[in-house]
């Protein structure tokens, strides 16, 4: 079985994953997405950087910390039938704030209220219609950065025009969310194809609760509401390996904030006793062995 | 046995490789705090990390 790992450089992610499919007697290829050059006009029969054309691959996996290097990598080798994890459909959604606020909604998924606006004055009217606080978010990023709370109508009035003025277009989306009065804390749940592994709280005085930022993780029992919920929002994205980032909300309970397509998970195997990595391997060797594209 | 050792591009610290060390592994100095990458098994040689651009993350 052929086996290749796409990364931007080795985390210790991507450490773990490595040794965990030494463990299972697989020897997975690394390739480097800064080694990328493909022929956009030729298909899978074209080598990768190593010198393996892409069409031998029984599964890569895509680790890149370069979510756009990511998933034009994706989209290539989807095109040309390389089975990968995750899909290019489920990263494309999970990139994008606004296309995985899409689909949940299409799956009837309980989330924050959000919006989206392109002009100052019209995103100032999604922030009051949303009610302050309100969040406001780029539509692609990750780890908690350039989130902004926005406690009133001065402050928004100043965020929109940094954004406008300092921002390149991308942050003249204004993707805007409802605060969740959530508990000093979220839940980043783990779901690896058909089930909730495990999960974590993420607990911070701060409002962004991420584990980049601070956060301090401890174990989540995984009930069947978390379960549930997460499936059926795995399965709004697409599926696959993916981590989703939940709020408690006192009165709607548990909502879907986000949807990680490349999830971290060093602080997480210890606290819930898990072993991530060997999950994530035990199922990419089970998708490896089947036909098909995507995971 | 001693791990291998290389010189911190940043601050000329001498550093310990990790146990199990991999080609293309990000490493932290634990001097400076500077991010590095190893770039190089052997000899063992380490460069600074890529910064991180804003699509980066999870």
């Amino acid at each position: 079985m052929r086996i290749g790992i796409l990364v931007t450089h080795i985390r210790a992610e991507e450490k773990l994953l490595i040794e965990a499919f030494s463990e299972q007697g697989v020897t997975p290829d690394v390739i480097l997405d800064r080694d990328l050059n493909f022929d956009l006009i030729a298909g899978g029969e074209q080598l990768a950087p190593n010198g393996v054309a892409w069409g031998e691959y029984d599964l890569i996996l895509e680790r890149c910390v370069s979510t756009s290097r990511g998933t034009y990598a994706l989209q290539l080798l989807n095109a040309w039938g390389v089975r990968t994890i995750n899909s290019y459909q489920t990263a494309l959604v999970c990139g994008d704030k606004l296309a995985t606020t899409l689909a949940l909604a299409r799956a009837g998924v309980p989330q924050p209220e959000a919006r989206v606006a392109f002009d100052p004055d019209s995103a100032m009217t999604a922030l009051e219609t949303l009610g302050y606080p309100a969040v406001l978010k780029p539509v692609t990023g990750s780890w908690g950065r350039l989130l902004a709370k926005v406690n009133d109508a001065e402050t928004a009035e100043a965020i929109i025009e940094h954004r406008q003025t300092l921002g390149d277009y991308q942050h003249h989306v204004y993707y805007a969310q409802e605060y969740i009065h959530k508990p000093s804390r979220d839940i980043r749940a783990f779901v690896i194809g058909e089930r909730t592994v495990c999960a974590i709280y993420r607990t911070s005085p701060h409002w962004i609760t991420n584990t980049a930022r601070g956060g301090q993780a401890s174990n989540c029992p995984v009930t069947d509401e978390i379960n549930t919920l997460c499936m059926q929002a795995a399965n709004a994205v697409g599926g696959g390996i993916l981590a989703l980032d939940l709020f408690e909300d006192p009165e709607r309970g548990l909502l879907i904030n986000e949807i990680n397509h490349t999830m971290e998970f060093r602080n997480s195997s210890t606290p819930t006793g898990v072993n991530i990595a060997a999950e994530v391997v035990r199922y990419a060797l089970s998708q490896a062995a089947t036909v098909g594209v995507g995971a | 046995m001693t791990s291998p050792t290389v010189e911190c591009p940043e601050c000329a610290a001498e550093l310990a490789l990790p146990a199990g060390a991999m080609l293309n592994e990000l490493m932290v100095c634990s001097d400076c705090g500077t991010e590095l990458e190893i770039v190089s098994l052997n000899p063992p040689a380490v460069d600074l990390a890529p910064s991180v651009e804003e699509d980066w993350g999870e």
